[in-house]
């Protein structure tokens, strides 16, 4: 038979401190371990969701990332000659020859950044259809002009519209900033690939970013490109390109939160045992009374591993709630892939809010154990008698 | 001090409670004396001479290299004492996760500036004499079980070019986790390649002492201002936190896991003292009715609390401290883990102030109620 709930929640409310105490001081860990589960999960979004699987980035052969490639200006021109390659309504082939510079670049809250300065064209922007123009215009071939990020904007220093911001041979002036909707392209500024190149005196292009008509002409593309070994280079679909920069579980930051969250968690789970051996001790007589008037042992073992879970619940709930303020918040880290700064948004899914529960739930369980075997094995007859 | 015997005895009567208390505060001051630890050890990354060791890099973009005829002009200005670059290669052994630290060097300039990579030197003469001779780090060579003689062929990723090499010598210093090999293997190999001969990543010189530092730094950038390779040099140390950096604001993550920590832990000991207090409110009637001041009676008290979270501090400070003292949790990380004796100071502090907070509000509870109550209630 089991005890029923309302003889929890009534001592609950008798000592309604050491519940909220014990809560909170479960809260925090779960605030902690959901931070940095949403920073993979919102680095990765963008990663993942980055990319059309009809574009094609063919790099240099052994290359995996642009920072790392290089593409000559000859085999450049020959894909553009390629039959895989669609053509616009004006039967130029649809296709960016693009290079990529990693700047520093000081941010707004005064530590170096390292800024993704995309050289690029017309055809990258034709490619990226989901990048919209929000505020100003895009930048002028062959002048010093960038078009940047609206959230790269709010991020670095001299990267308002207007403003100026130096590297390479020029001063840079911002004449637009457009949103990417959160995909790869809303860490960058894009500015005129030929100028960019000869501002840092580069002869090769890092990637040039393909247009192909269907799923096998684009492997057919990838083949001809594998094949040819005059030219050494290797075409990877966008989305895949993306989705071999996932971070992977070594992300340092993420180790960080959950070494600490754990071991947090360990006091919050002590914390629990403490208020339960409490409640333990103060129930001595009822726990008796109960007893003997028919309730077995494990009834009053699931009656206190129940109240500690409950209160561990209420913790693991508050704990989601202090963490809610976070989500969408935008900040960023370097993509080790890269080099480059990658922004993203803090993401609490309702699956991650889950696992924030049940590690609550998990600290409960294992901080009420002790105290509800404790008070699950003593006997009625001694019960009775230490009063 | 006469009354510690009574403290003591109060503290063990709850043996249970005080245990597990002082466990909690123990894991948490751990958490905080290692975390900070972490940080300064990734700020103050170990060197013998970092202080007057420099460092040239291109002023726009670690990416770019810088023109090979720097290492000259630089190792000619006045004020400098030894001068040698040092480029990243970055290339994976067998698997892109097995990601490590690869250099190629000068090998006849190279000690001259990083004399604390300490190679027999025998070792180091059968590195000379091999052009596609490499050495390794301790700690690197054991991670992948590399011996003196293995033949290891590399990945590159920046260059098109799969090095071939014979580990000549394992080095030991304060960051055996890099792998070094010839310069001039690489520029042989490349020398058709597009863009790469006759560059190197970054410059290293010493300066005298740390006076010369900031003039000399401002000589080296002002020689190569307005060249197509403009530097941006800084100390071993700057540089090294620039990489740090790029991971985020760390001090402030950090900064806010100490304070998330604390509270947990003042939540944790806090509750505690307000459990005992309730036991105790009768006994602390009793003996301000014998007529000892409430002061007196709170400071029993209260010292319970702060002896509870001192001991679970000073354990929490000890272990770390004895636990690292020779090894690194993660010698590729962090080639010393030794806690700084202000960072050990502040985990006891913190865990004394946490004591004094979670018994102050109680202790102040049992002087206050009138004794008549309290001596009623129970």
């Amino acid at each position: 038979m089991r005890i029923p709930l309302a003889y929890n929640l009534r001592h609950l409310r008798a000592r309604p401190a050491a519940a909220a105490m014990t809560a909170l001081g479960i809260a925090l860990p779960t605030t902690t371990l959901l931070l940095a589960l949403a920073l993979p999960e919102g680095l990765n979004r963008v990663l993942q969701g980055t990319g059309d699987p009809d574009n094609l980035v063919v790099l240099r052969k052994g290359s995996t990332t642009e920072t790392n490639s290089a593409v000559d200006r000859d085999p450049a021109r020959l894909i553009a000659t390629l039959p895989e390659v669609v053509k616009d309504p004006e039967e130029r082939p649809l296709l960016a020859p693009e290079t990529i510079v990693i700047v520093f670049a000081p941010r707004r809250n005064g530590l170096q950044g390292n800024l993704l300065v995309r050289g690029t064209g017309e055809g990258g922007r034709a490619l990226r259809s989901y990048v919209r123009l929000v505020e100003g215009r895009w930048f002028t071939p062959g002048l010093p002009e960038l078009t940047v990020s609206r959230r790269i904007a709010e991020r670095y220093q001299n990267l308002g519209l207007g403003e100026r911001i130096h590297f390479g041979k020029h001063d840079w002036t911002v004449v637009g900033l457009f949103d990417a909707q959160g995909k790869a392209p809303d860490s960058e500024a894009w500015a005129d690939v030929d100028l960019l190149m000869s501002d840092f005196l580069r002869t090769t292009y890092s990637s040039v970013l393909v247009r192909t008509p269907s799923p096998d002409v684009q492997a057919r593309l990838q083949e001809r490109l594998d094949q040819d070994k005059r030219l050494s280079l290797v075409g990877f679909p966008e989305p895949e390109y993306y989705r071999r920069q996932t971070q992977g579980p070594g992300l340092p930051l993420l180790f960080i939160g959950m070494f600490v969250s754990v071991l947090l968690g360990v006091g919050a789970a002590v914390g629990a045992t403490n208020t339960m051996y409490a409640a333990v001790a103060q129930r001595t007589r009822e726990i008796a009374v109960l007893r003997s008037i028919g309730f077995r042992r494990r009834s009053v073992l699931a009656s206190f591993l129940i109240e500690s879970l409950g209160v561990a619940l209420l913790g693991g709930m508050l704990g989601c709630l202090l963490a809610l303020p976070f989500h969408g918040a935008v900040t960023s880290t370097v993509n080790w892939k890269t080099f480059g700064d990658l922004a993203f948004q803090f993401r609490l899914t309702p699956a991650l809010l889950a696992k924030g529960l049940g590690f609550a739930a998990a600290v409960g369980l294992f901080g009420g154990f002790l105290p509800a075997r404790l008070a699950a094995s003593r006997s009625i007859a001694a019960s009775m008698r230490a009063i | 001090m006469k009354y510690l015997p009574l403290i003591l005895r109060n503290l063990l009567r709850n043996k249970r409670r005080s245990g597990l208390t002082a466990f909690a505060i123990f894991v948490s001051t751990f958490l905080v004396v290692a975390l900070q630890t972490a940080l300064y050890q990734f700020e103050n990354p170990p060197s013998e001479q970092s202080r007057f060791r420099l460092v040239a890099r291109h002023a726009t973009s670690l990416q770019n290299p810088l023109p090979e005829a720097h290492v000259d002009k630089i190792r000619n200005l006045p004020g400098i004492l030894k001068t040698t670059p040092l480029t990243w290669f970055g290339a994976y052994w067998k698997d892109e996760d097995n990601w490590f630290a690869n250099f190629e060097i000068e090998s006849d300039t190279f000690w001259d500036v990083f004399p604390e990579v300490r190679l027999p030197e025998e070792e180091r003469r059968a590195f000379l004499a091999d052009p596609q001779g490499c050495f390794v780090g301790r700690d690197l060579a054991a991670k992948f079980d590399w011996k003196v003689g293995d033949r290891i062929v590399l990945t590159g990723q920046i260059y098109p070019l799969n090095p071939e090499l014979n580990v000549r010598g394992i080095y030991d210093g304060p960051d055996s986790t890099w792998l070094l090999f010839h310069r001039k293997y690489v520029e042989e190999a490349l020398k058709t390649s597009a863009g790469r001969p006759g560059r190197v990543g970054t410059i290293w010189f010493l300066v005298a002492g740390p006076e010369d530092v900031a003039p000399v730094s401002a000589r080296v950038d002002a020689a190569f201002r307005n060249s197509n390779g403009e530097t941006k040099t800084e100390t071993e140390k700057a540089f090294q936190l620039s990489f740090v950096e790029m991971m985020g604001d760390l001090r402030a993550i950090v900064r806010n896991i100490v304070a998330a920590v604390a509270l947990t832990m003042l939540l944790v000991a806090g509750n505690a003292m307000a459990m005992a207090a309730r036991e105790r409110a009768a006994e602390a009637a009793v003996l301000r009715a014998l007529g000892f001041p409430p002061a007196r009676v709170g400071f029993l008290f209260l010292s319970e609390a702060v002896l509870v979270a001192g001991i679970g501090g000073l354990l929490g400070t000890l272990l770390p401290v004895l636990l690292f003292f020779n090894s690194s949790p993660e010698p590729i990380m962090f080639p010393t883990f030794r806690v700084p004796t202000g960072i050990a100071a502040s985990g006891i502090l913190l865990a004394l102030l946490v004591g004094a907070l979670a018994g102050g509000l109680p202790a102040w509870g049992l002087v206050r109620r009138p004794i008549a109550q309290a001596l009623r209630r129970a």
